[in-house]
């Protein structure tokens, strides 16, 4: 799946009077790690959605291998997007999950084997931890050659969070998977990553130098919302 | 991967029952009612299922990632169900208005 890219170019999304994007470019590459920072509001989760194809917002242009593609979402196997809040339906199990995804329960159950008894349980009654545990293996694990995911370490208790972190570098370096990684807590997206995009004021600036960028919001968090200079 | 008629099951199961009671009954008002009852019940049947459609949009919103991901969209979620749903309507209210009225228990005069 390595050499597969997907881009979004010229991205423009506004709320009412208040412009979220302007502008903005992202690219993901088969096979890389891509974390996505910025402040609550900046317009992390806008750009996934727009690059994901259920965000029209005001202007896009998405290519796929080079090629215009304006919902990569509905190309078969191309992408998958982990929304922050749940959402596979309350009624459903793992089990069915699974099934409609197309992915194999036997690796999950091998990291997690908490849930080998409970695969036919409704979602609505695991937990939030559990249920964002299992949302994120089904995305992950699902055949597909991007994965975006929106706040993924949220509701993780440090065990879990340790190992999703292996599961997203072990789907990019071995499966080849593109994945772009929006999270707050950037030590855990950041640590995994290969490039950054940091999001402010509308815009969009690559960061190859993660480490450099993890130590300037390690000493200062609030410096992103400040015009100072990035780690390039 | 899933066909999509499983996928469309799991989408509407929740609202199904609500959609089915209607026509269930406006097929039984049409079978007990005289003629020139079709066109008020179609009207009453359109404004119910738009009302059933908006308020199971609203709680189900969270849930159309899950079908994005399958390459399924919301119009292409809806329009389907929504159709198939007038369909049984047009067919109940025919069988209904094609059978003869019998009186299942005796007048109480």
């Amino acid at each position: 799946m390595a050499g597969h890219r997907l881009e979004i170019d010229s991205a423009r999304c506004a709320y009412g009077t208040r412009i979220i994007l302007k502008g903005a470019y992202a690219r993901i590459e088969g096979g890389e790690v891509v974390a996505l920072v910025g402040l609550n509001g900046s317009g992390k989760s806008t750009l996934m959605q727009m690059l994901f194809g259920t965000l029209r917002g005001e202007y896009k242009h998405i290519r796929y291998n080079d090629r215009p593609c304006p919902a990569p979402c509905m190309q078969p196997g191309v992408v998958r997007y982990l929304p922050q809040h749940p959402f596979v339906p309350s009624h459903m199990s793992p089990r069915s999950a699974f099934a409609h995804y197309g992915a194999d329960t036997g690796p999950f159950l091998g990291d997690f084997p908490e849930f080998a008894s409970r695969m036919g349980q409704r979602m609505g009654r695991f937990s939030g931890g559990e249920r964002r545990l299992i949302e994120i293996n089904l995305v992950l694990r699902s055949a597909c050659r991007f994965v975006l995911l929106d706040e993924p370490f949220a509701e993780l208790m440090p065990l879990h969070s340790t190992r999703i972190r292996s599961l997203i570098r072990d789907e990019a370096r071995f499966r080849g998977k593109g994945i772009l990684l929006a999270d707050h807590r950037f030590r855990e997206s950041l640590g995994i990553s290969d490039r950054a995009y940091v999001l402010r004021d509308g815009g969009v600036t690559e960061v190859t130098s993660v480490a450099g960028l993890a130590r300037q919001l390690e000493d200062n968090p609030i410096w992103l919302s400040t015009g100072l200079p990035l780690p390039r | 991967m899933a066909p999509p008629v499983r996928i469309y099951l799991t989408f509407c199961r929740p609202f199904a029952a609500a959609l089915l009671a209607l026509t269930g009954f406006l097929g039984y008002v049409a079978w007990c009612a005289k003629d020139g009852i079709w066109h008020p019940l179609l009207w009453f049947k359109i404004l119910t299922t738009l009302l059933v459609v908006y308020v199971a949009d609203r709680l189900k919103h969270a849930e159309y990632p899950y079908y994005a991901n399958l390459g399924i969209s919301k119009a292409r979620l809806w329009i389907p169900v929504i159709l198939a749903d007038m369909l049984l309507f047009g067919l109940v209210m025919t069988v209904a208005t094609l059978t003869p009225y019998v009186q299942l228990w005796p007048d109480t005069d």
